[in-house]
């Protein structure tokens, strides 16, 4: 029969374009994270040719560029890709388990526990390095599990999760706040670097825990991918279509709680990557298919951005938390009013 | 959404209570704002004997015991006004958008008189104490438009969830901008990291004096607004049958919350969650309507941030907990106790 | 098409610990329509929602061809039982027929592709309910009539013998309840499917089932013919309500008229009104 052929084309044809989009915009970001990513390493306080910086990498001692670029740009720009890459993606997964924007771990308290646990450690424990990673993990994951269990109750309803995430944030946050009071000179100094958000001192002995949970937990999300993109049309209708709601939820949670905290370990919370990628990306990719990685992208495209717009392109030097911060304050307030006026999702 | 899983509006479980009782509950809360009073320059982080206190109270500052009893008193004097204004603001903020999650700090009121002042300090070097108040009143009252505004938006008009989340939007959004005004501004940081977190220590007399115009407007229209927020409660349809002007009435109300807030902020910093406690608080005891919920809710909240004062003075023996701090781990259990406990349709 | 078997067997099942169904014994007639009615909160959903492992029972099985639905695979059930929730998230801005295709979602595994099988299923879906033309068109556009064809095709999609619908009418004009309820029955008469569903109409209901199920508390009060159940003592007895039945002179079916306490008029003047 024509008809039923011709509507078989048309459907094959959306389908293909929808991917092709995907596929687009994946490569642009790309290019654009790596566009940004190459200007980091060659144009800093001073400029580096590309050739020196390549024979560098290729293991040339080179004098100057070797301590510019090597120890100093090249692991900041590490960092800051792999810190926004973990930052967008698991903000996102949030947001899309939640059918929320505003259900990312920046808001509902998962960066204050990470936070708050790493400026105990810093400021009472005197601790410092790895262990403090450990510690903002740890205590991440406590938190994203003590929201989730207070919203509980005959299942977990995302507003509900929110507004609790954001009660127990609000607690988090003086207590921070506290510690701060009572912290002396030198480790306030190192703790209110850490809470801003900052690439300074960045090491590439850094990037390899980061590396590694990017890994794990990053492969685990974008395998439940199609599981969490079938979770948006409700949790009945997810159900319905074969899809174990309860363990997703938990296994995505535990993935981006972990991929979050450790990137908080890492470089401090950057203000609000982890909730702008996700609407950003939904915004360029439409629904074109899963967000996971345009938004891990994004994220790493806000991450080094920021980082190099607070180094060179402000009057004075800004840790990359405060761009992000106050270009992010805006577009909440913007999604606010978005979200308000439709009762839409991300 | 079939019509029996509709919300049904929270029942209060004070419908009913004579003016017999309510009289005997505000004599009681009375004595215990007594009480805490004297607790409250007796206490600290220093113990004084009773008759340092005393000599203290009349004015001598012979002892080290003396002196401390000075300082406390226009400290107790601030948590009183402040704890009032705010208990006060509270119980308004929840008539005006008949919501139970709001609260001057929820809905982003307060940080949005603390950006004021942050930027006022950092940008047009505002110093005097005029200047500080008329400014928190600024941010204050642009932030509370702001934010009902975004609220009420779409379907529905401002529901609780709405209203709570473009208000902790907001603040968020705001304190990051406090932060990027702040950080690059090391002469101005210290000094407004520790107003920010929201205290009544130091206070001094000269400090106080100049929002007490403004405590004393705001206490006045929000205690004379009581009628209006009967009126209110009932609906906006209802309530304009009964022949309010309701949009009037709400902005009345509304203002009187604004300069209570805006001022307290204006000496204290931001303090949280007490407007949000408070008025649950004394619903239980006088029930729903105003006349008898304000000015419960304004003693109430004195009584509240006194305590929380006091016990800040002393569990953390020799520092100090800044009283926000307490407000803050008391107040946000309770918050997540109301979202718990409200129905899941409306969140 | 073989036609399976799905039964309730001594079902208990609620929120958390109230049982809101109490030892419910239901067989669903295989290729037919069966159609649950009965009071606000007296179980229907709860019991559509236990047919299809959204709850998990107290007490009691939801068996289909013989085996524990609970105890199955969750993707097995889902390529042969579908469910329509009551109020499914369209995510913004999707087309119609991305939408559509999320229904294959228990037809892939993990690693497998998008096959043309699959868009085979979605063009037969979308020319079933008559949405061709909407294919590209985002659903956030469409109305609300639309919309529900939209859900039914991607319910359609799933190529289940087994169809449950939690009021597939609520929202709807009367113009498109019946739409709705026609393409139901199509679907039906066409693939044999088994279509279970919660309706709020008790004379839509009475026009569409083959096998009707009147519940009262947790129960299964009478169940069978609209013509055996659809009476006034069972009006009565489910709904508390007066009433007389008539039949309709289009369907042959039974009609339930309320009688209230007012507006009673005597037979001379029906009869006068009557062409």
């Amino acid at each position: 029969m024509t008809t039923v052929s011709s509507t078989l084309g048309r459907i094959v044809d959306g389908r293909q374009r929808r991917k092709s989009r995907w596929l687009f915009v994946i490569a642009v970001l790309l290019v654009l994270a790596a566009a940004i990513f190459a200007l980091t390493l060659v144009l800093g306080q001073s400029f580096t040719p590309p050739g020196d910086i390549l024979r560098m990498l290729l293991g040339e001692t080179v004098p100057g560029t070797s301590f510019t670029v090597g120890q100093l740009r090249l692991p900041r720009a590490v960092l800051a890709a792999l810190a926004g890459l973990s930052f967008g993606m698991g903000g996102v997964a949030f947001q899309i388990m939640l059918r929320n924007p505003l259900a990312s771990p920046d808001i509902i308290g998962i960066s204050s526990g990470a936070s708050a646990a790493a400026v105990f450690a810093i400021v009472v424990l005197s601790m410092n390095g790895p262990a403090v990673s450990v510690v903002a993990v740890v205590a991440g994951l406590g938190v994203a599990l003590m929201v989730y269990g207070l919203s509980f109750r005959n299942g977990v309803a995302g507003t509900r999760l929110i507004l609790v995430g954001i009660g127990v944030s609000a607690m988090l946050e003086s207590f921070i706040a506290y510690i701060l009071s009572q912290a002396p000179a030198w480790s306030l100094q190192e703790a209110m670097r850490w809470l801003t958000g900052s690439l300074n001192g960045a090491q590439l002995g850094q990037a390899l825990p980061l590396l590694v949970a990017l890994a794990l937990f990053g492969g685990l999300l974008l395998h439940k991918a199609r599981d969490l993109d079938a979770l948006r049309l409700g949790d009945d209708m997810a159900a319905a279509l074969g899809v174990r709601v309860g363990q997703t939820r938990v296994v995505v949670m535990i993935a981006a709680v972990g991929m979050i905290a450790s990137a908080t370990a890492a470089t401090g919370p950057i203000a609000f990557v982890a909730f702008l990628s996700g609407p950003i990306a939904a915004r360029i990719v439409g629904n074109s298919g899963s967000l996971l990685l345009p938004s891990a992208l994004v994220g790493a495209v806000l991450v080094l951005a920021g980082d190099y717009a607070g180094q060179f392109l402000l009057p004075s030097r800004y840790p990359v938390g405060v761009v992000t911060g106050a270009l992010g304050a805006p577009y909440l307030i913007f999604l606010i009013i978005r979200v308000n006026r439709s009762g839409g999702s991300l | 959404m079939k019509a029996d899983s509709l919300p049904t509006p929270r029942r209060w479980s004070a419908a009913g209570r004579s003016n017999r009782n309510r009289g005997l509950f505000l004599a009681g809360l009375l004595l215990v704002l007594g009480l805490l009073s004297a607790l409250s320059v007796g206490v600290g982080t220093r113990d004084v004997a009773l008759a340092d206190v005393l000599a203290g109270l009349g004015g001598r500052l012979d002892s080290i015991g003396q002196a401390a009893v000075a300082v406390r008193i226009p400290r107790t004097a601030l948590a009183l006004l402040a704890g009032a204004a705010l208990g006060l603001a509270g119980a308004i903020m929840q008539g005006v958008t008949r919501n139970p999650l709001a609260d001057p700090g929820i809905l982003g009121v307060n940080m949005g008189a603390s950006l004021a002042v942050v930027v006022g300090v950092a940008w047009f070097d505002i110093a005097s104490a005029q200047a500080y108040i008329w400014t928190a009143i600024l941010g204050a009252g642009g932030a509370a438009v702001f934010v009902y505004v975004i609220g009420s938006l779409g379907r529905g008009g401002a529901t609780p969830l709405k209203l709570a989340l473009a208000g902790a939007a907001t603040s968020v959004a705001f304190s990051s901008m406090v932060i990027a005004v702040v950080l690059p501004r090391n002469d101005i940081a210290g000094g407004i990291r520790s107003w920010q977190i929201g205290g009544v220590g130091g206070a001094t007399f000269e400090r106080i004096l100049p929002v007490l115009p403004f405590l004393a407007a705001g206490f006045a229209i929000g205690l004379l607004s009581a009628r209006k927020l009967n009126s209110l409660a009932l609906g906006d349809e209802l309530a304009a049958g009964l022949g309010e002007r309701v949009a009037l009435a709400r902005a009345v109300a509304s203002l009187g919350a604004i300069l209570l807030c805006g001022a307290t902020t204006a000496v204290c910093g931001p303090i949280g969650f007490l407007g949000l406690v408070v008025p649950h608080l004394s619903r239980l005891l006088v029930g729903v309507d105003h006349r008898w919920l304000l000015p419960f809710s304004a003693i109430g909240g004195a009584c509240l941030l006194l305590a929380a004062d006091i016990v800040g003075r002393i569990v953390a023996r020799p520092a100090e907990l800044d009283v926000g701090i307490v407000t803050a781990f008391i107040g946000a259990p309770f918050f997540i106790w109301i979202v718990r406990h409200q129905r899941v349709r409306e969140l | 098409m073989t036609a399976h078997s799905l039964s309730v067997s001594r079902l208990s099942a609620g929120y958390s610990d109230a049982d809101i169904l109490q030892g419910l014994d239901l067989a669903v007639p295989p290729g037919r329509i069966t159609v649950i009615v009965g009071a606000n909160a007296c179980g229907k959903s709860t019991l559509l929602r236990a047919m299809s492992r959204l709850l998990s029972p107290h007490k009691g099985e939801v068996l289909l061809d013989g085996k524990s639905i609970h105890r199955m695979a969750p993707k097995e059930l889902a390529r042969t039982l579908g469910l329509l929730p009551q109020s499914p998230i369209a995510p913004e801005g999707i087309t119609v027929a991305d939408l559509v295709g999320r229904g294959r979602h228990p037809h892939q595994g993990l690693f497998s592709r998008w096959t043309s099988q699959d868009d085979e299923a979605v063009a037969d879906a979308l020319t079933a309910t008559r949405i061709v033309d909407l294919a590209e068109r985002p659903v956030d556009e469409l109305s609300g009539g639309q919309r529900q064809r939209v859900w039914i095709a991607m319910a359609l999609a799933q190529q289940t013998d087994i169809l449950l619908l939690d009021e597939p009418t609520t929202f709807l004009d009367i113009s498109h309840q019946v739409e709705v309820l026609d393409l139901l029955t199509d679907l039906n008469h066409a693939r044999g499917t088994t279509v279970v569903m919660v309706l709020h109409d008790l004379n839509l209901a009475a026009r569409y089932a083959d096998h009707l199920v009147a519940m009262t508390q947790g129960r299964i009060h009478v169940s069978g013919r609209p013509e055996e159940v659809l009476t006034q003592e069972t009006v009565r007895q489910v709904f508390g309500l007066e009433s007389r039945i008539v039949i309709d002179p289009t369907s042959g079916r039974p009609i339930m008229l309320p009688i209230g306490r007012h507006r009673m008029a005597d037979n001379s003047q029906i009869k006068e009104m009557q062409p």
